[in-house]
């Protein structure tokens, strides 16, 4: 299945974990804010969230800003 | 009589924000941020780049202190309250520095999405305080949107050109009475943070000027200690701008008079 990893199209396992893809894309759980189509997936939820072809996965932290 | 800050359901003692931007250290900018007594910072969100690791910002600001995240990036309002609810829907707070911006070479903030987005973010309970262009009736529009503060340029983002918006934004703490008025971006030298606090600015954001100095933690008490004296002049009142001398000492029983 097709899915988008920050504007990036990837291809995903069928019955892919959140928590999987998240490993595969070497992300420290508590630096990381995850978004599944829209929707923040708290950290507690990566290992119960199942990726669907289509969604559109945004991976974003906190920086330095003014 | 302690000098407090109420802003956004928070008592702050000090009226000196720092950004969190340029920093070539981020134990350098743990440290101004410690020692200069800042109690709000910002901080901006962005895609993580997949092919690194970065360290967490987050680790290097001490818990206390309040959380301002900036929709640096956003380029409409859509943009910027689609930043500002990640945010929060991930916990980290409901202060939202709305920073929208089309024009890459000025960095000029568009006030008209500003608005549009202080409105629906102050609907759905965030703390706004929106960074715009000192424009009367943009100041206005966004105190009736529900803005905890408003944010006037005193000049082009990290130009440390100081306070070229001055008159205008005087004009703004002279009629916007209800919310208070942050000057942000382009504060570049203590003094300038002092002339900003002496008009009777409520507060001043300052990054580039304390990220780029060669000693930023000393940079940053300075920018402290300015915006501490400026607001004592402000409330101690300033004397009156004369065109002719006033002398300090009486004109009257010189020893040579005849």
């Amino acid at each position: 299945m097709i899915i988008t990893v920050n504007g990036r199209t990837m291809d995903a396992a069928e019955q892919m974990m959140l928590s999987d893809l998240l490993l595969s894309c070497n992300v420290k759980p508590g630096v990381v804010i995850v978004v599944v189509n829209e929707m923040v997936v708290k950290q507690a939820m990566w290992s119960e969230t199942k990726i669907a072809d289509g969604d559109s996965i945004e991976l974003v932290s906190f920086i330095g800003g003014g | 009589m302690e000098d407090l800050f109420v802003i956004g359901g928070k008592t702050l003692k000090s009226r000196f924000f720092l950004g969190t931007g340029k920093f070539e250290s981020k134990e350098a900018m743990r440290q101004a941020i410690i020692r200069s007594g800042a109690q709000v910072v910002t901080v901006a969100l962005r895609r993580i780049d997949l092919e690194q690791t970065e360290e967490n910002i987050l680790s290097f600001i001490p818990e206390e202190i309040v959380l301002m995240v900036n929709t640096s990036g956003a380029r409409n309002a859509q943009e910027a309250i689609r930043i500002a609810r990640i945010a929060r829907e991930a916990g980290y707070g409901n202060w939202v520095k709305i920073e929208v911006i089309n024009d890459s070479r000025y960095l000029l903030p568009d006030n008209q999405e500003t608005i549009k987005a202080t409105e629906v973010l102050s609907a759905e309970g965030f703390v706004v305080l929106p960074y715009m262009h000192p424009d009367l009736y943009a100041a206005k529009a966004l105190a009736k949107a529900g803005a905890a503060a408003i944010m006037p340029l005193g000049s082009l983002i990290g130009s440390n050109q100081g306070l070229k918006m001055k008159t205008l934004i005087e004009v703004l703490i002279e009629e916007i009475e209800e919310i208070p008025i942050i000057v942000d971006a382009g504060i570049g030298r203590p003094s300038h943070a002092a002339e900003a606090m002496e008009m009777g600015a409520d507060a001043v954001l300052v990054n580039t000027a304390v990220a780029a100095a060669k000693d930023p933690v000393l940079m940053a008490c300075a920018f402290a200690g300015g915006v501490e004296a400026g607001r004592m002049a402000f409330l101690a009142g300033p004397g009156h701008v004369r065109t002719t001398a006033s002398a300090s000492s009486p004109l009257t029983g010189f020893l040579f008079n005849e």
